[in-house]
């Protein structure tokens, strides 16, 4: 099938000095121009002049009424410019260059269509939001769509999107919330939201997820080929990136003892298993630590970060713990979320009994784990591949129901926000973000 | 088993306009309907069992189109929960599958026109099919796809887990599963002038000709076929087959809910013959156009 992307076009702005000879700085501005932003038809560039050296803001009034400003310019100056985005397709926003709170000048603006094979997101539950949604959109692996990074708005609209030309599992917001972090099997991709930069980090053999250290450095799950006693298989590690290269920090191979995997067991594997199949990292900066979730030998791990040592591990299949008071046990589980040191969110996409995905909460204490279910439709649901959860503010949850095609804000056991795209694509690990416009 | 499509005709009872527009607005009036429907074979295979999937002696599509095993170079297993077997080939048939109903979703690059269940995997991964392939209530649906198809699927089947024996399952060579009906001779056709100096505007189409809403910035093809040997009869009853019928086709890249000829490579509208207009959807899961209407070219003096 042929994809043909539907080029912007410059919309037709009409602008108006609104304050030609201010009195108290006698500024005046010329007219802005306004063009569609050549990687995206919902954004826009911006060049204005002013008579003398002003520094302001943008403020974009979107048809809904919602009003966003931009970050004030970094000094002041005559000739200006801005990357404005935000927006969703076919949208007639205003414009406004605002110097000491007065309007200098504004304009109107229509952003353009959307390309043809992006998905759809409906809404089918709303609820009043104050965050955006920060997602990877998958498609299946044999179709000819093109998979994409995504950034939802309050109001349940595509406001922000990235043709991607690999699959990216994992998003994560960078350290000074300007952009996006996402990952593919050969590197670490970051994207600013203002579309000003673009950055690629080499990251052989990188999968599932990645998560942000501090700014200079991330971290991801790498999978290694690796020969013990004579037997070859895979298995993860956790590897720092940064501009400098690249460290490995901890890896499978350091903790067998700890997670249960004995030398019987790598010699009865098959050849090249992953035996532990780490699919998802989280870096805690206040606990100096990762937690790593191992879906193949149903555990968690903690990683302390500057021993590079596992600090805990849990496993529901051995005496490592016992999950007490657990409804039924996980088979397959994919994102965690810590919630304080040794809590945590556990997306749990097949349990042993059932075939059903839940949200759970896990409190370990001494060798025990407790588990309960914090998230758990009535219906039962089955997210085969990835599933994603990340705590908002006020205890609520961003549910990532992955190749179900949702998304969902819960709070108080119960689903308050409901976003699903058309058929065909996947969402993977994404996150809420209040920075969007930071 | 056959698929039953069938297509209604157009309900325009008057024509939109006795005058010759060389820019018509296209309305949903003008739009072709259809209604369809398809019958999806079962075939048992034991529970917890790998299994082979073969197609080597199929011939045609589910179209009834031509088909070559070698074509297909992809083979999807997916799995569906909460609905019935009857919901899923309706969800089919109109191009209207539902995500929050899938429960597994793997592939398989074929080697001599068939997949084992354990050749199914999700990007490289090992989905272990065979472990969960178990009676139940799921619906499990094997498509063949091939590159470059009018339709998403060249072929379906549905496996069902079972305490039979039997550790294979073969396509039929021949099995028109989707079947599309339509009269277009009762529409009516829109006047326009003859030569190429006609612009069409399809910004206020919103339902295609099943119901469903149009997404208007999915249109992606813009087509005029020009057809000599056939009559409207046999434009109905070979409907899916308009582009091969055709004896001339124009094709062109929408950019625009728009487009004006003269600036295309359009020859030129003629008195003779049927002219059809139609607008494609290539990312959507059905093989028929989202707009389709007739063309009446007429001499103006």
């Amino acid at each position: 099938m042929s994809l043909i992307l539907i080029f912007a076009c410059q919309g037709n702005p009409k602008s108006e000095t609104l304050n030609n000879g201010d009195s108290n700085t006698n500024n005046s501005a010329s007219s802005l121009v306004i063009n569609a932003h050549p990687d995206m038809v919902t954004a826009a560039t911006a060049e204005w002049t002013t008579s003398n050296p002003t520094q302001g803001h943008i403020r974009l009034i979107r048809a809904n009424g919602r009003s966003i400003d931009f970050p004030l310019e970094s000094e002041a100056t005559e000739t200006h410019s801005a990357t404005i985005y935000g927006m969703t397709a076919d949208e007639d926003v205003q414009i406004q260059y605002i110097v000491d709170n007065v309007a200098l000048i504004e304009s109107e603006w229509s952003s353009s269509t959307f390309p043809p094979n992006l998905p759809l997101v409906n809404s089918e539950l709303s609820t009043e939001a104050d965050y955006h949604i920060v997602a990877p959109l998958i498609p299946p692996e044999s179709s000819d769509a093109l998979p994409y990074l995504t950034v939802i708005g309050p109001d349940d609209d595509i406001v922000w999107y990235k043709e991607l030309s690999f699959f990216p599992t994992s998003t994560i917001e960078s350290v000074d919330g300007k952009g996006v972090w996402t990952i593919s099997d050969m590197s670490l991709h970051y994207y600013a939201y203002d579309l000003s930069e673009e950055l690629e980090l080499p990251a052989e053999r990188a999968h599932h997820d990645l998560t942000v250290v501090d700014a200079e450095t991330i971290a991801y799950l790498q999978l290694n080929e690796v020969n013990i006693n004579g037997k070859m298989i895979q298995a993860d590690a956790i590897v720092e990136c940064t501009s400098n290269g690249e460290t490995v920090i901890w890896s499978v191979t350091d903790s067998l003892e700890e997670l249960g995997i004995s030398d019987a067991d790598i010699q009865s594997a098959p050849d090249m298993l992953d035996l532990a199949h780490t699919n998802s990292i989280e870096y805690v900066a206040s606990e100096d630590a990762y937690y790593i979730n191992m879906t193949a030998i149903r555990g968690v791990a903690k990683i302390d970060r500057s021993s590079q040592s596992l600090t805990w591990a849990y496993r529901a299949d051995t005496d490592l713990a016992t999950l007490l008071n657990a409804p039924e046990q996980p088979d397959i589980t994919h994102k965690v979320a810590s919630i304080s040191p040794d809590r945590f969110y556990q997306f749990v996409n097949l349990t042993i009994e059932s075939n059903c995905s839940r949200i759970a909460e896990v409190t370990l204490e001494g060798d025990e784990a407790l588990l309960e279910w914090v998230v758990a439709p009535s219906e039962c649901r089955t997210v085969f591949a990835l599933g994603g959860v990340d705590p908002l503010a006020e205890d609520k949850l961003l549910v990532f129901w992955s190749t179900m095609g949702q998304i969902e804000e819960w709070e108080g056991g119960s689903a308050r926000r409901r976003l699903q795209n058309d058929f065909g694509y996947g969402w993977g690990y994404g996150y809420g973000t209040s920075r969007f416009f930071d | 088993m056959t698929l039953i499509f069938v297509l209604f005709s157009c309900t325009t009872e008057s024509p939109k306009t006795l005058d010759v527009d060389s820019a018509p607005i296209l309305s949903d009036l003008d739009n072709f309907q259809y209604e369809a429907s398809i019958a999806i074979p079962t075939f048992e295979l034991t529970e917890l069992q790998d299994a082979q999937l073969n197609w080597s002696d199929i011939e045609t599509d589910l179209l009834g189109l031509p088909v070559e095993a070698s074509e297909i170079n992809e083979a999807l297993l997916s799995v569906w929960g909460n609905m019935t077997a009857s919901e899923l080939e309706n969800a089919v048939a109109i191009g209207q599958l539902p995500q929050e109903n899938i429960r597994l979703f793997v592939s398989c690059t074929p080697q001599d026109a068939q997949c084992a269940l354990s050749d199914f995997g999700l990007l490289g991964n090992d989905a272990d099919v065979e472990a969960r392939f178990v009676i139940g209530d799921d619906l499990w649906m094997l498509t063949l796809l091939s590159e470059d198809s009018l339709t998403p699927y060249r072929r379906i089947m549905f496996l069902e887990p079972s305490e039979t024996a039997a550790a294979s399952a073969s396509f039929l060579p021949r099995d028109e599963q989707l079947i599309i009906e339509t009269d277009l001779s009762k529409m009516t056709p829109i006047r326009i002038p003859t030569g190429v100096e006609v612009e069409f505007d399809w910004s206020q189409i919103q339902i295609n000709g099943n119901g469903a809403e149009i997404e208007a910035y999915r249109l992606d093809t813009f087509f005029i076929g020009h057809f000599i040997d056939s009559d409207l009869e046999t434009l109905s009853t070979r409907f899916t087959e308009l582009e091969s019928l055709a004896n001339r086709l124009w094709e062109f890249p929408v950019t625009e809910p728009y487009i004006n000829l003269l600036n295309t490579e359009f020859e030129g509208f003629t008195t003779d013959g049927i002219w059809v207009l139609g607008i494609r959807c290539s990312t959507c899961y059905t093989p028929m156009p989202q707009f389709l209407t007739l063309l009446k070219p007429t001499d103006v003096p």
